[in-house]
């Protein structure tokens, strides 16, 4: 069961920030959710195939045809921040 | 015309055909009505001017409400998500393309639960929408102001999507039908998703005639789904048959065991009865795992969310809360935009799925996955379709859940299977509870036989009344 | 002093010369104005789903049969999540347990054969841009079709690494796969480097070198990296896992200084594409394209043309130009003079064009026959020229060109000794010093005959004449 500290790596993982008191209600909460989800370990699938999706056999492809799509100022229009044609954010250090 | 609320959609398409009716007036008609009834909170917007085209079909004319997760171009989106709250769709989800070819007119969005996650609408950042059989108890989730919509007559028919339930179980709660279609059947282009082998859009109706011309409309393949199936479109306005002579009709003995409310068992061998005097055969069936399915499903589901959910960064839309640094406005941003229920299923997903968890929890619940669709397979061999409650209970107070979402979860256990099997399932209006409120049963059929669906639930409504039955409105 | 043996392998991305993005239909040109060739699709919008683009599968598959892999007939992409400002949806449509490509080979010029671990399909990222107190975001580059070719363990030096991405270019580039250009960003490397005991089965702690800019740069990172890594041994060091980015200024790799985090990339299969199928069809119609590769087709110039080694390599750089070469022979049986004629004028128009073969409509049929009339001395060097000019991007008929624009040698004695008087008549000065046994002094005089006929007139001739006259 994830303690507080699994909490903070997967908080870390997924980008969202909690606060010492919030870690340890979410920890609380999922090991109950993972304490009923354990129940899939009832069962014996070591020779079952994992199930992808409903259906995988199409082979939908796409013609190689370049476009405009002609949305790029309303893109740019629903960023944050923007300088010119760009995304603009705070200083990335690599 | 003065009141429209006890016609069909297609009913008012005829007079608008006739030119008894206006397509203006009758928007004007809904649209005041939506605004006379806001304590309701089942519109995240309506619009002045509906959105539509000049195309044509049985349904033209008829106004229409979309669920806020399915993209409208120029509109807001939001989710009912803070993270979103003033994001403008830049382009048409299909099925909003296919509404305007035919003629609809799109007249506001409807709230839900945060990204869809949740069987109440109590999640939404815009406060739940309350059921308007019963004001003190919630429509069901996540399609929940899509369902109290259209069962308050405040518009014709909605669209909602369904990832576990979410247009059937808030269906069952309203009174009203939800149709999810098999997975394939209609784009997801355009669906901003939640669990992406699992969503479906699909029609919340009050009766079948409406949800067989809807889905003529919104099914068939689409070229920027490649998880659109590729077959044949089929009319299904033809299903409109009262007739269910030899229909074989399975009864799953695992969805009568424990847990379910002693009220909707009965409605549901009321339905029963019903179709068997109709010429149907009542057949006990298996689904033994049945019981694994919740948990396969929150696993699945929680684990395509975490990722799909990543892209809530506030780097290219959405909500950037103010920071120093670049891993500040992912942490920030995310954390207020996001709601509790959504924080739980990103955590729960990006755990599943993190090094060391993956086999234990994702692969494992993927292979779980296939012994469910398996049972179907094997029982489909025996029958036509599957009946069965929508919801083990009828619709719960506001708040009475809210603290315990493993309860929360588990009032999905019989909507949750078809979509781990990519089948079509519809709920249908069944009866009343002493309390009033409505009750939902169950129909699912085998992939992509959504016509058996619509015979059975066609043939069941012109039997009864029940789906005529409109809550009284404050 | 100890021994050691280096361990490399090379993991290289390249880009894949299609019209479109992988997965929408954006352009590929990024030299376009900053996010121009964007759409929801490539920008992570709420709602888009992925469509794949059937040409990079097509070309992926002729680099995986040009690397002898195996191609499994089943694949499916995966998501690999992790969170960076040019990765829109913060997961990167990848392959992962099912890549295209597995247990290929590539034979180096030295007949040294690296072993090829896997090829697969991916979409890039964008673009960042660093200003002073902050950054910006371009997407045009994100979701090109990208190639990652993943070399085994099996390069020794670091010039082997070298020739490895040299040979690697050359057939990509020749199959017209990609571009391979490493400075506009079409091919990328990144280096592991270990360095183990001589002979010892145990591999040592292996160093993953990044910002490599040519393939230059990349030789000199890992001799550096050689040379810091067996110095640290031999003192008595460790080295450790880490990944160091080469300074091309100051020659030297320094370890990356952001906070190297644990990699937790939670592959999961992408649930918005379904299996692909690799139809046989699809094999067949690539394994045109990759009969014969650039090395064996040198091999096969030398012997049966008898070309020079260098002329041989620019003729194999680009397919198009050995096609061209062997057409041409085909019709007029001089390889010297065909390969000479393409080496030379022929490029230098091409070269001219900004998309080069393409516009190039001159049929190699009617190229020959202009090798063929200059070397039968019906057009001198500036008419030939002149007549490729005038037919390369519309392939007019090569006899009515020469009539029409008048272009064929006058080479007859009548027509140029009233010509070649007049130019001794004119020019006194160069009559007087060749008299005087200046002999090179004709020359001006044959350049004036030329220009009196605008450059037709068989040089040769004209000084033939002059100097019969002259002696006279």
């Amino acid at each position: 069961m994830p303690d507080e500290k699994q909490v903070e790596y997967v908080a870390n993982l997924a980008r969202i920030g909690v606060s010492g008191d919030e870690a340890e209600h979410l920890s609380s909460q999922l090991s109950k959710i993972l304490g009923y989800i354990d129940k899939l370990k009832e069962l014996d699938v070591d020779n079952v195939e994992p199930m992808r999706g409903p259906s995988l056999k199409n082979n939908i492809f796409r013609k190689d045809e370049a476009t405009d799509s002609g949305v790029q100022e309303d893109i740019l229009k629903n960023a944050p921040s923007r300088e010119g044609n760009y995304f603009k954010i705070p200083k990335v250090i690599e | 015309m003065d009141n429209l609320t006890g016609l069909t959609g297609i009913q008012i398409a005829q007079n608008i055909k006739n030119s008894k009716l206006s397509e203006k007036d009758a928007c004007s008609f809904f649209r005041e009505r939506i605004n006379n009834n806001t304590s309701l909170n089942a519109f995240v917007e309506s619009y002045e001017v509906p959105i539509g085209a000049d195309g044509d079909s049985s349904l033209k004319g008829v106004p229409i409400a979309i669920k806020d997760n399915i993209c409208i171009k120029g509109k807001k989106i939001t989710c009912a998500s803070k993270i979103l709250s003033s994001h403008t769709a830049v382009y048409d989800a299909t099925v909003i393309t296919k509404l305007k070819n035919a003629g609809l007119k799109i007249i506001g969005t409807t709230n839900m639960d945060e990204f869809a996650f949740g069987s109440s609408t109590e999640s939404s950042c815009y406060g739940v929408t309350k059921n308007p059989w019963d004001m003190q108890r919630v429509p069901g989730g996540s399609s929940g102001g899509s369902a109290a919509a259209v069962a308050a007559r405040l518009v014709p028919f909605a669209l909602g999507s369904d990832t576990g339930g979410s247009i059937r179980q808030p269906a069952s709660f309203c009174g009203i039908v939800g149709f999810k279609p098999s997975y394939g059947r209609v784009s997801r282009y355009g669906l901003i998703a939640f669990g992406s082998s699992l969503d479906q859009i699909g029609p919340l109706t009050t009766n079948f005639t409406d949800c067989a011309h809807l889905l003529n409309i919104i099914c068939g393949f689409d070229e920027h789904d490649s998880t659109s199936a590729p077959i044949e479109k089929k009319d299904f306005s033809k299903s409109l048959i009262e007739d269910v002579t030899g229909l074989r009709v399975g009864m799953p003995r695992q969805y009568f065991a424990k847990g379910i409310d002693e009220e909707i068992k009965n409605a549901i061998l009321g339905v029963s009865r019903l179709l068997k005097e109709k010429g149907a055969a009542i057949v006990d069936i298996d689904l033994p795992h049945t019981e694994y399915a919740v948990a396969t499903y929150y696993i699945i589901g929680s684990s395509e969310a975490s990722s799909n959910l990543q892209r809530f960064d506030g780097i290219k839309y959405g909500l950037r809360e103010s920071a120093s640094g670049l891993m500040d406005i992912y942490k920030n941003s995310r954390r207020a935009g996001f709601g509790d229920e959504s924080k739980r299923r990103i955590f729960l997903g990006t755990y599943s799925l993190s090094s060391g968890y993956y086999d234990a929890y994702y692969v494992r619940a993927l292979k779980v996955r296939t012994l469910i669709k398996k049972d179907f397979d094997d029982a489909f061999k025996k029958i036509d379709v599957i009946l069965t409650p929508t919801s083990p209970t009828a619709a719960f107070k506001i708040g009475e859940k809210a603290t315990d979402p493993l309860s929360m979860y588990l009032s999905d256990i019989y909507t949750i299977s078809a979509n781990l099997a990519g089948l079509p399932a519809v709920s249908l209006p069944c009866g009343f509870t002493k309390n009033n409120l409505p009750i939902g049963a169950q129909l699912i059929a085998k992939e992509f036989d959504e016509e058996t669906l619509i015979r059975a639930g066609y043939s069941y409504q012109c039997a009864t009344d029940y789906h005529k039955r409109m809550p009284e409105l404050k | 002093m100890q021994e050691f043996d280096t361990v490399i392998g090379l993991e290289v991305h390249v880009q894949l010369n299609t019209n479109s993005k992988i997965f929408c239909s954006c352009s590929t040109k990024f030299e376009n104005p900053a996010n121009s060739n964007i759409c929801p699709v490539c920008c992570g919008y709420p709602g888009v789903l992925p469509v794949f683009n059937k040409q990079a599968l097509l070309l992926a598959i002729r680099v995986a049969l040009a690397l002898n892999c195996k191609i499994n007939k089943k694949i499916y992409f995966e998501r690999k999540n992790y969170f960076y400002p040019d990765l829109p949806k913060n997961y990167q449509i990848s392959q992962y347990k099912m890549p295209l490509g597995e247990g290929g080979a590539l034979s180096l010029p030295t007949e040294k054969t690296i072993g090829i671990t896997r090829v697969h399909l991916e979409e890039d990222a964008g673009k960042l841009i660093h200003k002073e107190n902050y950054s910006l975001v371009d997407l045009n580059r994100t979701g090109t079709p990208l190639l990652e070719i993943v070399s085994n363990p099996d390069i020794t030096s670091p010039q082997d690494a070298f020739d490895y991405l040299s040979s690697l270019k050359l057939i990509l580039q020749y199959i017209g796969a990609s571009e391979c250009n490493m400075e506009k960003g079409s091919l990328r490397c990144d280096a592991n480097i270990s360095l183990k005991n001589k002979g010892a089965s145990t591999l040592g702690v292996k160093v993953e070198l990044k910002n490599m800019n040519t393939f230059k740069g990349v030789r000199d990172a890992l001799e550096y990296e050689v040379t810091r890594q067996s110095k640290t041994l031999d003192e008595g060091g460790k080295i450790f896992q880490e990944t160091r980015l080469w300074d091309a200024d100051r020659q030297k790799t320094e370890v990356m200084r952001s906070k190297e985090e644990a990699h937790d990339y939670r592959y999961f299969p992408e649930p918005d594409l379904l299996d692909f199928f690799v139809e046989e069809e699809f094999i067949e119609n690539e394994k045109q394209f990759v009969k014969e590769l650039p090395q064996d087709r040198h091999k096969r110039f030398l012997s049966q043309y008898k070309l020079q080694a260098l002329d041989v390599d620019v003729l194999i750089s680009e397919k198009f130009l050995a096609d061209y070469f062997e057409e041409a022979v085909k019709e007029f049986n001089e390889p010297k003079k065909i390969c000479n004629f393409i080496i030379g004028p022929f490029l230098e128009q091409v070269n001219a064009f900004p998309d080069r073969f393409q516009s190039v409509k001159l049929s190699a049929k009617n190229f020959s026959k202009i090798v063929k009339y200059f070397s039968n001395g019906l057009l001198n060097n500036l008419t030939a020229k002149k007549v490729l000019v005038l037919c390369i991007s519309n392939n007019s008929d090569i006899d009515e060109i020469i009539k029409n624009e008048g272009l064929s040698q006058v080479s007859g004695e009548a027509e140029l000794s009233g010509l070649v008087l007049e130019a001794i008549k004119e020019s006194p000065k160069a009559v007087k010093e060749y008299t005087e046994g200046k002999s090179q002094a004709i020359m001006f005089l044959v350049g004036a005959v030329m220009k009196k006929t605008k450059g037709k007139a068989n040089p040769k001739v004209v000084k033939e004449l002059l100097e019969k006259t002259l002696k006279r």
